[in-house]
């Protein structure tokens, strides 16, 4: 290394850390102040004639940015420092590698600078190095080239360029000549590397003072109110690498400086592991003829107090203790005592663990499951719990809260577009039962308001129920149902646009979940003219128990399309209203194909009595050109449905009747009625079973023995 | 620009992740492709779109991207574990593609396919820790690296995340040179350091085991972060409980055990959250049975996260071989004894299992 750069290094070294930390300042003045404030202009002032200094020397600085470091020719600054990792850092962010200050530079353009390197929104990189060479004329920042930046880096911590700077630093150190706070600081450099160093350089002509500032180097560092026990271990590292005659000096200008503070030694050493402290007193002892009698006294007490630890607990409460900050149960603590304890050593023990640890695990199923485990969704699961424990701790505070709540927020919004809702619906019971309990009701009221209120939150929910909903169907259900003030008339809306039939009955599912709510808003909407609309106001009216509103839908039993009279005319028989029988009976002796059949399908539904004697009616019906016969299967099953004992006869007939034409269809009702039969009293059709079990029909053969089957095990029950 | 930038990101994170939970064949994956590729046309720089990972810096057509969100966050998470630095796009890219290529990434397998308008790759980056240096040399200026980025934690403060990063890369290339898990984690040379070098310690078991299970780099990655920063809480318990060479009283123990918590709460407030160390730091002293500290009743489902039950052991194998100032360390082969009688009820038995057998030619060679 040369000299006159040693000489050069601790001068410019403090002006430019000065300059630094006043540009520093003088940044974070323009982040935080209004132009023209006074706090501004003096922080610029500063930073101006430190820089105007440095001019002085040089024409133009240049600072080199790498990361968190500032490097000023080939040199580090001293990266420990905050503001100079700050000021780093800051530039680094930017996208800008190196800044040249020019001679010539005014204190304008040191504010415009400022303000282009705190700007959060502006350009970055090559367009702020383009926009700074355009309005700072005595500024020139030098983009980072994103092809080559870190193979750069990588260079700049080579071990031999850190080599060269050790051995300046010793060098400096033991001359005086180091500026106080420069170079990579002693603790960093490896104690072989400082003992190789202080063995080349110095001899026994080299003055004390020389030893102290090493000294004094390590054990006391620049700020520290006290010595640091690291500092301490690593010092008699250095020392026991020394050449013996260099050792005692040491040990002799280090036994005076210790025995200055002897309390403050002892604070040191009973931190220290006991290994460390070994080896110190081994050193000391093996020298103690060169330390003074209060040092080797307190080593020789501290060697006794070293020995004596028994427990392997920090403490105990009860069965259970404590190691470190771990709480171990019962169990585990009994292991402990030394009787048990010794059995985990055993020859026996460890051929066990041997064995154990031979047998593997069955495929890679764990290892499967696990990677799953620390998938993005899954990892996105635990933290957004954990967060939502957060909320309800007592810990955090209501700036902790604002903040949690809003980064929950982003969660959501990407729970809403990958249709996860059962935690979109954690966040908002949550957050309900915070406003109810909470330390921070009112925030939670306001996020709620603000979040899950906000006019965008409800169409982007209806928009991932119609992509994810029926996939993620309990948790789309349950989330609609717990925010049913908010849902319930866009989910309404949804259903009267949809044109996809399995989204409708995805979206009607979702509103009678949601329940009572429905009822009047969809009340509201009988006044559609669309008749697909009124079927479905009318249905959902009758999933979501609207008894009240059921004078209304009375209004729709004659509507010309039959999709809506039987909508509603299911739903008179759903509530049982004392016009329903009156309207079925209507119905199945309607003239319109499409009324009678809805009428027969919905007599069998509701098990309807009184239409028994119109359901025999249309299955004792002449059928002269083989119309009938699709109403009499419908008839045929809506009768075994009601189980009335009253069709039996009528059944018989059917089975019995022959046929020279249409002899396929009568067949099929034949089967249909042995399809039909075990909601009759069994007494009733028990002769009709009897002629099944000897029918040439192989399938009414097996029917009436599949239903002779079931009455026996429906009695056995009974019994 | 910037706007866009986070419309296509989130494009391509939501299609990934509904190719994840729904496969790629799900209507939406290709509606979203569709979506990405609109948004691209306004994000073309001379007919071509560059997304790169610098460290943790996102560079998007040779310029550096400042912002951050949740999407943008999982999108380089997504990269790295693809072990692509760089995608470049150029125009004419159809939805199709963008949707295979989306498909691939969601798997998380690397990039096979040939896409035409879609390239993908690496940038070669020099890992700056010393090449063949001393491991206990690394480890310990690790550690005192780790104390640095400790001391800066403050509630008003950034974590140094970028710091962070470079010790784990140091630690996943430290444990590839060395395979002696015992000669990597660091010994403790004094009380006052001993936080700094169990969270060093910690991290490296927990790589240590991640690795063995056969976990990927980026997620090493992940579980090397949770664990540096499982104890982070401890830097919000008062000093004179952390630092007490005594033991605790009944009231200093339960301020100890709100450290998870603090943890939590300071993880869970920062810009960009730290999704494995929030999990870890919050639940590294739950028990695999569901008991320990914190007490929860929220989480009763939900079991502990795999990383935690990773950390938990580390945690446990580290505090009882370190000698502290009122307690003597645990033997090797008493820890093994007690791990495994402590499985399945503290600690996931394959985990212990795994661990175990892992360590299994160190403690052979010891006994």
């Amino acid at each position: 290394m040369a000299e006159e750069q040693q000489e050069k290094l601790p001068l410019d070294a403090k002006l430019l850390a000065d300059t630094v930390i006043e540009l520093n300042i003088s940044r974070r003045s323009v982040g935080f102040y209004p132009p023209e404030h006074p706090i501004i202009r003096d922080a610029i002032e500063r930073a101006y004639q430190h820089l105007q200094k440095l001019f002085e020397i040089r024409n133009g600085i240049t600072l080199g940015i790498a990361k968190d470091s500032l490097v000023v020719d080939e040199y580090i600054l001293d990266r420990g420092n905050p503001v100079f990792r700050e000021f780093a850092s800051v530039l680094h962010a930017r996208g800008i590698a190196a800044i040249t200050f020019t001679s010539g530079l005014k204190q304008t353009e040191l504010v415009k600078l400022h303000e282009f390197i705190t700007s959060r929104e502006g350009p970055m990189g090559k367009e702020l190095a383009a926009k700074a060479e355009k309005e700072i004329a005595h500024v020139t920042l030098s983009p980072i080239d994103f092809n080559n930046f870190f193979f750069v880096e990588g260079a700049q911590r080579s071990s031999s360029s850190r080599g060269d700077i050790w051995e300046d630093y010793v060098y400096g150190l033991l001359e005086g000549k180091l500026f106080d706070g420069d170079g990579p600081g002693i603790l960093s450099i490896p104690e072989e590397a400082v003992a190789d160093a202080v063995n080349a350089m110095v001899s026994e002509e080299t003055g004390e003072e020389s030893y102290d500032r090493v000294i004094t180097a390590y054990i006391r560092k620049k700020g520290e109110s006290r010595m640091s026990s690291e500092a301490f271990t690593k010092f008699f590292s250095f020392v026991e690498r020394l050449r013996p005659e260099i050792k005692r000096q040491f040990l002799t200008r280090t036994g005076m400086r210790l025995s200055e503070d002897i309390s403050e030694v002892e604070a040191i050493i009973s931190e220290m592991t006991s290994e460390n402290f070994q080896k110190i007193a081994e050193l000391l002892t093996a020298h103690e003829s060169h330390i003074p009698t209060t040092l080797k006294n307190l080593v020789d007490k501290l060697t006794a107090i070293k020995q004596v630890k028994t427990s392997y607990f920090d403490f105990r409460g009860g069965s259970a203790a404590v190691v470190d900050d771990i709480e171990l149960g019962d169990d585990v603590v009994k292991l402990f005592d030394e009787d048990n304890f010794h059995a985990y050593v055993n020859r026996e023990y460890q051929k066990e663990l041997e064995l154990m640890l031979e047998t593997k695990t069955k495929g890679n199923f764990n290892a499967y499951l696990y990677g799953k485990q620390c998938e993005e969704e899954s990892i996105d699961h635990a933290a957004f719990e954990i967060m939502l424990e957060l909320l309800c701790s007592d810990l955090v505070t209501l700036d902790d809260y604002r903040t949690i709540i809003a980064k929950l927020s982003d969660f959501v919004d990407i729970f809403i577009e990958t249709g996860r809702f059962g935690e979109v619906l954690d966040m908002y019971n949550t957050l309900n039962a915070q406003i109810q309990h909470g330390k921070f009701g009112d925030e939670a009221a306001t996020m709620i308001e603000q979040f899950f209120h906000s006019p965008e939150f409800i169409p982007k929910l209806i928009d991932a129920f119609r992509v994810w909903g029926r996939k993620e169907r309990d948790g789309a259900v349950r989330l609609a149902a717990a925010l049913r003030h908010l849902t319930a008339t866009p989910l309404l809306e949804a259903l009267i646009e949809e044109q996809d039939p399995s989204m409708r009955k995805f979206l009607i599912s979702v509103l009678e979940a949601i329940g009572s709510d429905v009822v009047p808003l969809a009340a509201k909407r009988l006044n559609d003219s669309r008749w697909y609309v009124l079927r479905n106001m009318i249905s959902l009216i009758r999933a979501c128990d609207g008894k009240k509103e059921v004078d209304k839908v009375r209004t729709f039993v004659k509507h010309p399309n039959v999709e809506v009279s039987m909508e509603a005319l299911r739903t008179l028989l759903h509530f049982r209203t004392a016009d329903a029988g009156l309207h079925l009976r209507s119905g199945l002796q309607s003239e319109s194909v499409d009324v009678r059949t809805g009428a027969i399908k919905l007599a069998g539904n509701f098990r309807v009595r009184d239409a028994v004697p119109y359901l025999i009616k249309i299955v004792e019906k002449r059928d002269l050109f083989g119309n009938e016969s699709f109403f009499k299967k419908d008839a045929l099953k809506a009768l075994g449905e009601i189980g009335d004992g009253r069709a039996v006869d009528a059944l018989l007939k059917i089975y019995q009747a022959k046929s020279l034409i249409y002899q396929a269809a009568l067949e099929e009702l034949k089967v249909e009625i042995f399809r039909n039969l075990t909601s009759y009293p069994f007494e009733s059709v028990k002769k009709l079973i009897d002629l099944g079990l000897s029918s040439k029909n192989a399938e009414i053969q097996a029917l009436s023995e599949k239903s002779l089957m079931a009455f026996l095990s429906s009695e056995e029950k009974e019994v | 620009m910037k706007n866009g930038v986070f419309a296509f990101i989130a494009d391509v994170m939501t299609a990934m992740s509904n190719c994840s939970l729904y496969g790629k064949g799900h209507p939406a994956v290709l509606h979203l492709s569709e979506k990405a590729r609109d948004v691209l046309e306004d994000l073309y720089n001379e007919g071509r779109f560059t997304i790169s990972l610098l460290g943790d810096s996102v560079i998007i057509n040779e310029s550096p991207f400042p912002g951050r969100n949740l999407h943008m966050h999982a999108f380089i998470k997504k990269l790295r574990r693809s072990g692509i630095d760089k995608i470049a796009v150029t125009k004419g890219v159809t939805a199709a593609e963008l949707k295979e290529f989306i498909s691939e990434l969601a798997a998380s397998k690397g990039i096979s396919g040939t896409y035409p308008h879609i390239v993908s790759g690496i940038i070669e980056v020099k890992l700056g820790d010393g090449g063949g240096a001393d491991v206990s040399a690394v480890m310990s200026e690790n550690v005192g690296r780790v104390k640095e980025v400790f001391q800066g934690v403050s509630r008003f403060k950034q974590l140094d995340m970028v710091g962070l990063e470079d010790i784990v890369v140091s630690f996943i290339s430290t444990l590839r040179r060395e395979q002696n898990i015992l000669k990597v984690i660091s010994p403790v040379k004094s009380y006052s350091e001993y936080t700094y070098a169990h969270n060093t310690n910690v991290a490296v078991l927990s790589i240590f085991q991640a690795e063995s299970l056969g976990f990927k780099d980026d997620v090493l990655h992940d579980i090397g972060l949770a664990g540096l920063l499982h104890d982070v809480g401890k830097m919000f318990v008062a000093k004179e409980v952390l630092e007490k060479k005594d033991k605790l009283t009944g009231s200093e123990w339960e301020e100890m055990r709100k450290h998870p918590v603090y943890g939590a709460r300071y993880l869970a407030t920062l810009p960009d959250i730290p999704k494995y160390a929030l999990v870890a730091a919050y639940e590294h002293h739950m028990k695999f049975n569901n008991s320990g500290y914190p007490e929860t009743t929220r989480r009763s489902g939900d079991r502990q996260h795999i990383i935690s039950q990773l950390n938990s052991i580390s945690d446990f194998f580290d505090a009882l071989r370190t000698d502290r100032p009122y307690r003597k360390s645990v033997e090797l082969p008493s820890i093994i004894g007690l791990l495994t009688e402590s499985s399945g009820r503290d600690f996931n038995p394959h985990l212990v299992k795994n661990f175990l057998r892992s360590v299994k030619g160190v403690t052979t060679a010891l006994s």
